[in-house]
């Protein structure tokens, strides 16, 4: 009894479940692999992860209410792109707005095309990755530009007492991600979406308003996080986004939050983002060659995900 | 009497709007292909039908591989993966000759049908939904590709890429591999393996309440994407002649865009091979359509998404129940 | 000839004892029929017989063998079959294969089309469907849904078949048909298990009732030995009287309608339906299954694109989405709970609160949501609804069906709605909870509501309805109030399709 118990609880506080495996990964990774004990090194880990961590926080709050966003990808580069090509012209709080509009107008057609033309998410945003993958193409001719942005520059490369500026951006906006998420009305709203449109439907949540706030703020998260890398590189390219779309729903579900919505928490995200960062820096320390660390990747994904990820079967 | 009558007539009217999309795809395609044989009189030559099918064979078998995975209501985002893993084995197992040829092509098929089931069985047993699964296996899959083909290269018999690509005694192979694959799908459908695949696609509870093995259905189901993923694979290698551990990526997209153009349900249980063909052929024809009219071939990615956005969109709003 | 011998059999959960040394027995040729509250352990019996479970105790004999390892496959292939009230049908794919689903004929492996329809054909007939067997199973009604789960059923031939809740979406003339499949099987000496809420079915068909309550076999009656009062006494251990609230007084001075309905039509559904909903009044809209009644509620609701027009309070008002009718004081209690009623997943805290999310933080959208508040609110409706659950935060499909059905309702309360709209309110639910519903809708009645239910159960429109609507095909075909609300005359308007008083026919 005692014991069912326990499991019962540990199997739906699978956030904290990542936390815990988080914990011991960074645990093995001092003891049995070189360079993970310094300051240094904890200090550039969590700086990488945030670029990641700020796409994922925005990737939940869509899959929370049981869609995906499958143009992170597009709109991390978009942003870096367009802020890189205008503050070129206009400087650099011009450019930052800019892309930021464009980024959050992304995640409007995004929401838009859910509501009236219900498509499904997947589609939807595959689709307007697709068509954004060619505007930029057009938009930059092929060679997008570099930029040197003060403001992003120190974001990206700045610390205060220690700690990276681009982590606390990150943590900041993960916590206004929690507050929107399990504290206010509408993170209600996309919980009970989440488990069932139609009843969702027939109980009065407002579908619309739900669908445009989540998806405009999962955009404009990877508009950030594009123009945070843009700060960390100095220069924008048309792929810089590519590795998030798939990496940013792993950190999802490796933070415990179910794929089909409406079950987990946003911190187990932020969990799962460390995690995937720390992975990958482990299998670059120990020198393996490209394809060995994505097997191992893939492989460890595999089998966090059958230790605490499963599904409940619904029988 | 006359309630059944007008039920009758009410639900041959849905049948046939069931059918209307296929009907809408087919007419759009025909549009395509005009406008396609204004820019290029050759289009019906076999020369072109030749170049031409083994340029869509790849987008085609895929598509089909992904249909099938759909069908039992799952996804295979590792699709892309195993293609290039598919065209690396055969690529490094090919020598001059045909027995070697054909050979590396059983091992390279071997080696995607294991992969598939690999994704099936981790479907099946570990409660895991379909997508999340093969996400983390498409890692697993290109890591694989890497090892076993760091870089492009790999050889492919110059005469049977020549073959291939240009015709064999005035016969086009590529067209034929798609018909001969497309006739192995037909007969799958009509076996009781074909309408599990639909049952369990539909209703995954009320088939195991009848005694259907669905895990042992969802195993087969991807090991036979699996297959048709590796004969797009290998399709792919012999049409460019050489092998690239990355060239796949973007077909498990528009593998998912041609079954979704094609008519086929997230869902499962719904949809026919026949649209999934449609709608691979329309994304490519489009594709070579903008190479003629000398649009920047930028233009490609928008038109595809903006395709694909039309098509379902107008699908959706056709064919739903009318609410509120 | 006995076929199966249930044996001094117990069953335990958790610690939590299921069933108490249950015996009973069924001879070859015999309809037994099993009855008891939601919970009394009728499913866990059946799930013994069917292998789904192994009993902790006591032996289970078929066929004078005591079973072993008996498992869902031994039972099918020993000839046990059985029809669930949960369909396990294939919406996309045809009746044909569905009634063979699983075990589809075939030649060299192939199944052949035209064959499945042929071998179909007969099986439809036998169970009084008559629909093109090549017809996508979701398109048709519910209750003929369960009718091919009955010609599923009756593939391998069965020697037992179990009927669980299998009647409980079909209207009289199906439930005829099932009876003559029920009766066929008894005359070639099968044997026919079944469960079923509506009483008045089990004693016209059955040879003989086995009572559980609570776990324990309260008695066995042979059916000229039994009534309905005699089983429903057994059932709940005390007198059952007043199923029915008195209802609102025929000649009391009628309020303004709070919802008037004129012409209202959906394509294809009904066609100039006209309704009055007035506070303090329980209409209800009966007839035989699939006549229209479940789309006018979902009309008004606002999830079913209508014409016609729509009056709230005197004032024209559209009422185009969920959203704007819950805002004109609609609310709506699905006859699909587990889909539209309920987040079956979510807690039981989760789904009394969303409807009142606006109550709980008020002002914009983005406003945080007072924990406080909405725990005694939740508290509140428990208490008021009397719903059994272990605590807020237990998922809603751990409950029995009837506290679904009070969930259901109960997280409407807190917005005061003006009208409620319920379609199959009691569907599956027992005598007790019931009893419940029908009190608790008076009340809300009597305080100023305007209720509008749907039912395929005659004699609940008939106890619980101030006045009753006829429907057949899409339109309303007879009004029924005061002494004229009898079974009689609202069974003859459903079958025949116009009015007692006036038999002039229709066109």
């Amino acid at each position: 009894m005692m014991a069912s118990t326990i499991r019962g609880a540990l199997r739906d506080n699978r956030a904290l479940w990542a936390f815990g495996v988080l914990a011991l990964t960074w645990l093995a990774a001092i003891i049995f692999a070189q360079g993970f004990n310094s300051v240094a090194s904890v200090h550039y880990l969590v700086q990488t992860a945030s670029f990641l961590g700020i796409v994922a926080v925005g990737q939940t709050l869509v899959v929370m209410m049981s869609g995906i966003d499958l143009s992170v990808s597009a709109v991390v580069a978009l942003s870096a792109v367009v802020c890189a090509q205008v503050s070129a012209g206009s400087g650099g709080a011009v450019a930052i707005l800019t892309a930021l509009a464009v980024s959050v107008l992304v995640g409007l057609v995004n929401a838009a095309g859910l509501i009236w033309l219900r498509l499904p998410p997947m589609v939807m945003t595959l689709a307007t990755g697709t068509v954004i993958a060619g505007a930029l193409l057009i938009y930059t001719n092929g060679s997008p530009r570099s930029a040197q942005i003060p403001l992003l520059d120190s974001l990206a490369n700045g610390s205060v007492a220690g700690i990276p500026l681009a982590t606390i951006l990150w943590l900041a906006i993960a916590a206004a991600a929690v507050w929107l998420l399990h504290l206010s009305r509408l993170g209600r709203y996309a919980f009970a979406l989440g488990t069932s449109e139609p009843a969702s439907r027939a109980s009065g949540v407002p579908v619309p308003v739900t669908t445009f706030v989540m998806y405009a703020a999962c955009a404009l998260l990877a508009g950030v996080a594009g123009l945070v890398l843009l700060g960390f590189t100095g220069t924008s390219s048309l792929t810089m986004g590519n590795p998030y779309q798939l990496l940013s729903i792993a950190s999802v579900v490796l933070g415990g939050t179910s794929i089909l919505g409406g079950r987990g928490h946003l911190l187990g995200t932020v969990a799962g983002a460390l995690l995937l960062t720390l992975l990958t820096a482990l299998l670059v320390a120990w020198n393996l060659s490209e394809g060995l660390r994505q097997v191992s990747l893939g492989l460890l994904i595999i089998v966090l995900l059958l230790v605490y990820a499963r599904e409940r079967r619904t029988t | 009497m006359r309630n059944r009558l007008e039920t009758a007539v009410r639900l041959s009217g849905r049948a046939a709007r069931g059918n209307l999309d296929l009907v809408g795809l087919c007419g759009l395609l025909v549009v395509v292909l005009v406008v396609y044989q204004r820019l290029d009189p050759t289009l019906l030559e076999p020369a072109t039908i030749t170049i031409l099918s083994a340029q869509f064979l790849p987008l085609i078998l895929a598509a089909v591989g992904q249909t099938i995975v759909m069908l039992t209501g799952g996804i295979d985002l590792s699709l892309g993966a195993v293609l290039s893993l598919g065209m690396a084995v055969f690529v490094i197992n090919t020598a001059d000759g045909t027995m070697s040829v054909v050979t590396a092509m059983v091992i390279a098929l071997a080696v995607t049908v294991l992969a598939g089931a690999a994704n099936g069985a981790l479907v099946a047993y570990a409660g895991l939904p379909p997508i999340i699964v093969t996400l983390a296996a498409s890692f697993l899959w290109g890591g694989v590709t890497l090892i076993v083909l760091p870089q492009p290269g790999g050889h492919v018999p110059t005469g049977l890429v020549r073959a291939y690509n240009l015709g064999w005694y005035g016969l086009a192979l590529p067209a034929i591999a798609i018909a001969v694959a497309l006739v192995l799908w037909k007969v799958v459908k009509t076996t009781r393996f074909g309408l599990t695949l639909y049952a369990v696609g539909g209703n995954e509870h009320g088939a195991f309440a009848n005694g259907v093995n669905t895990r042992r259905v969802k195993i087969v189901a991807y090991g036979l994407a699996g297959l048709f993923t590796g004969l797009a694979g290998i399709g792919l290698a012999i049409q460019t002649g050489s092998g690239d551990p990355t060239i796949g990526t973007p077909y498990t997209l528009n593998s998912i865009a041609a079954a979704v153009l094609g008519g086929i349900s997230f869902f499962g249980g719904i949809g026919q091979m026949r649209g999934t063909l449609l709608g691979a052929l329309l994304l490519g024809l489009l594709t070579n359509l903008l190479l003629f009219t000398g649009i920047s071939t930028f233009y490609q990615m928008i038109l595809q998404g903006v395709v694909l956005v039309a098509a379902v969109a107008v699908k959706t709003l056709a064919t739903r129940e009318r609410v509120a | 000839m006995t076929l199966l011998n249930v044996e001094r059999v117990s069953k335990s959960f958790a610690g939590v004892t299921v069933l108490r040394e249950v015996s009973f027995d069924i001879q070859a040729g015999e309809v037994l029929a099993l009855v008891g509250e939601n919970g009394a352990g009728k499913s866990t019996v059946l799930s013994l017989i069917t292998g789904l479970l192994t009993p902790d105790s006591g032996t289970i004999r078929y066929d004078g063998e005591p079973v072993r390892a008996w498992s869902p496959h031994r039972a099918r292939a020993a000839g046990v079959a059985s029809v669930h009230q949960e369909l396990s049908l294939n919406p996309h794919q045809s009746v044909a294969e569905n009634v063979f689903l699983g075990a589809w004929p075939s030649r060299y492996g192939l199944v052949r089309q035209g064959d499945l329809v042929a071998r179909a054909r007969p099986l439809l007939e036998r169970v009084g469907l008559d629909v093109d067997p090549r017809t996508p199973a979701g398109r048709l009604p519910l209750g003929a849904q369960q009718l091919v789960e009955l010609a599923k059923a009756l593939t391998a031939d069965p020697r037992l078949l179990i009927l669980d809740e299998a009647t409980s979406a079909l209207d009289d003339d199906q439930v005829r048909a099932v009876f003559r499949v029920v009766d066929d099987l008894r005359e070639r000496g099968r044997s026919v298990v079944i469960v079923s809420h509506r009483m008045g079915e089990l004693l016209t068909v059955s040879d003989r009732l086995t009572v559980l309550k609570d776990g324990e076999v309260m008695a066995t009656r042979r059916r000229d030995e039994t009534d309905h009062d005699d089983l429903v006494r057994l059932m709940v251990g005390r007198e059952l009287s007043d199923l029915f609230p008195a209802k609102a007084a025929p000649d009391s001075p009628q309020a303004d309608p709070v919802l008037r309905a004129a012409g209202l039509s959906i394509p294809g559904a009904c066609a100039g339906v006209d309704l009055e909903l007035r506070p303090g009044r329980i209409i209800g809209l009966g007839g035989l299954q699939g006549q229209g009644q479940r789309e006018v509620l979902r009309a008004l609701f606002g999830l079913r694109h209508h014409s016609g027009q729509t009056e709230v309070d005197g004032r024209p008002r559209r009422l185009a989405s969920p959203r704007e009718a819950i805002r004109r004081g609609i609310a709506y209690v699905p006859e699909d709970r587990k889909t539209e009623g309920l987040h079956v997943v979510r807690s039981v805290r989760a789904n009394l609160a969303l409807p009142s999310l606006r109550v709980l933080a008020p002002a914009r959208a983005l406003t945080t949501v007072s924990r406080r508040r909405e725990n005694e609110l939740v508290e509140e409706l428990i208490r008021r609804m009397q719903v059994k659950t272990a605590s807020p935060a237990q998922e809603v499909r751990r409950l029995s069906g009837g506290n679904q059905q009070k969930v259901a309702l109960a997280k409407w309360l807190p917005a005061r709605p003006r009208v409620l709209l319920l379609a199959e309110p009691t569907r599956g639910i027992d005598v007790g909870t019931k009893r419940e519903i029908y009190h608790l809708l008076r009340e809300l009645a009597d305080e100023g509501m305007a209720v509008l239910v749907t039912s395929g159960d005659t004699m609940e429109l008939v106890g619980l309805c101030d006045e009753v609507l006829v429907m057949y095909e899409g339109a309303v075909v007879e009004r029924l109030a005061g002494a004229e609300l009898t079974e009689e005359r609202l069974v003859h308007a459903s079958v025949v399709g116009h009015s007692t008083a006036e038999e002039t026919s229709r066109a």
